[in-house]
């Protein structure tokens, strides 16, 4: 016996607008076949209809029953998706890396030096868009120097490693920057999710003000990553 | 060159009322004790009467619609597709188990005159950060393997007919085309645009054949909850100044400054 209902389905979508509009922008585009770039994917993956023609396979039940439907499956070129869990520099060392929130306006870096935070709201390692950040001290009163001191090191063309979930991703160091911290969000891509992927790792330094504990810029190094993550 | 004009449909979960007397409100989230499954019809042209152990889940389910969602209890259940004929046109056992959510995908296979498959794909309710949506393209048309090219970037890439892939995308319209695998032409699909909300998993099928005219999308939206914390207005990273002071250090040493 099978139970049935229907249920109804929250439309907060305004679906006859969205056709509306999807047909509208859908004419008014013209087709530029052979105008977009490349991919590293489909070259190295590329299969041809007569290697593979459709996924999966179908099983026969038992007894002459009707087969199984078909699974659907994830093509083999998933990209690979992560938080990040660890984080390398240059040189080789490396430091642990832990999701953090933005707390009444402030990201809650982890206290301790020796240890990273990834901002919850951003991308993940390996998405198509938008920025992954993730934030460390450079100092502190009570435990000294920071693991994140080293990123005034770094310089274009180094290569950081971020993994997590078994996967691995690399990125090329691309910009460094100081930046006032009243324009670290407005002025900077650093907490952006549109635009290409990169990883935005952010410490601070600048004038250090006594007065108030704090140094008064932060410092910005972006990566851009070099293939996909595996 | 494009093969064909294709046409958009944009079908949600609650476009389609059909058949069912005495439907039961529920809560539109999944129960852990049952299945929810979706109905995507994506045979061109045919109009299909679905059952499920021989009971009448949906009726005249038109092309490129998306019809539930429907709750069965967990277990194999037998499917029967039928056309406007009472001919059958697929019976399959679909297999779920309970808190699972997935469409019921009638289709095509990769050959256009081969007979159709029902394809059953498991829908990933994961939270998406803030603003950003999940999104799902699904290989079920009549074409050999393929690249999805979004805003000119393959960003789906060789999908086979029965397969899938899936992104997290921040909330924007994407440009999007199907393409053969490592090719840019012929365009077998689009391009079209796909508007996609934040806090939303947004299934796309690629359906239909190009041979008979019939290249369509049926993108099928499931809202999902959004996770993760706003963007900052301060990052503090820095309370002891032993930096700046063995920068001084040196810089009184060497005249160096960074």
């Amino acid at each position: 016996m099978v139970a049935l209902s229907r249920r109804p389905v929250g439309s907060r979508r305004p679906a006859a607008t969205v056709l509306a509009a999807a047909v509208a922008l859908s004419a008014a585009c013209g087709a530029e076949p052979g105008a977009a770039t490349d991919t590293e994917d489909s070259a190295d993956e590329s299969r041809s209809s007569a290697e593979r023609g459709d996924a999966g396979s179908r099983t026969t039940a038992p007894r002459g029953g009707p087969d199984d439907a078909r699974r659907g499956t994830n093509a083999p070129s998933q990209r690979v998706r992560f938080r990040p869990e660890e984080l390398s520099l240059p040189g080789g060392s490396t430091a642990p890396v832990s999701p953090v929130s933005t707390a009444r306006g402030e990201l809650v870096v982890p206290e301790d030096v020796d240890r990273l935070g990834w901002w919850d709201g951003g991308a993940y390692a390996g998405d198509p868009f938008g920025s992954t950040v993730v934030a460390g001290h450079i100092d502190s009163a009570e435990q000294g120097m920071g693991y994140f001191g080293q990123l005034l090191d770094l310089e274009v063309g180094d290569e950081v490693t971020v993994r997590g979930d078994g996967a691995t991703l690399t990125y090329r160091v691309s910009e460094t920057a100081l930046i006032n911290k009243d324009a670290l969000v407005s002025d900077s891509a650093a907490f952006d999710q549109t635009g290409e992927h990169r990883l935005a790792l952010i410490t601070c330094w600048g004038r250090w003000r006594p007065e108030v504990s704090s140094y008064e810029s932060n410092y910005v190094v972006t990566g851009t990553p070099v293939g996909l993550a595996r | 060159m494009s093969i064909g004009r294709p046409t958009v449909t944009i079908a949600c979960g609650s476009a389609l009322a059909v058949g069912l007397a005495g439907a039961v409100a529920a809560p539109a989230t999944a129960q852990d004790d049952e299945v929810t499954l979706y109905v995507v019809q994506g045979l061109p042209g045919e109009e299909v009467d679905v059952s499920v152990d021989g009971e009448t889940l949906a009726k005249d389910v038109q092309a490129a619609e998306v019809a539930g969602p429907f709750t069965v209890s967990p277990g194999e259940r037998t499917w029967t597709f039928t056309d406007g004929d009472d001919e059958v046109l697929v019976e399959n056992t679909v297999s779920a188990s309970a808190g699972d959510s997935s469409d019921v995908v009638l289709h095509l296979p990769a050959d256009a005159g081969g007979d159709p498959v029902l394809t059953v794909y498991q829908n990933d309710l994961s939270a998406v950060p803030e603003g950003k949506a999940s999104v799902t393209v699904a290989h079920t048309a009549a074409v050999p393997p393929a690249d999805i090219v979004v805003d000119d970037e393959v960003l789906f890439a060789n999908v086979a007919n029965g397969e899938s892939l899936s992104l997290v995308v921040p909330a924007d319209t994407y440009t999007v085309q199907i393409v053969p695998t490592g090719e840019r032409e012929p365009v077998l699909l689009g391009p079209l645009d796909l508007p996609v909300e934040g806090g939303s998993l947004n299934r796309v099928f690629a359906v239909g054949a190009p041979e008979a005219d019939s290249m369509n999308v049926v993108t099928h939206v499931i809202d999902v909850d959004e996770e993760g914390s706003e963007k900052p207005e301060v990052v503090n990273t820095g309370t002891g100044g032993q930096v700046a002071a063995l920068t001084r250090l040196v810089q009184a040493f060497t005249g160096w400054w960074r």
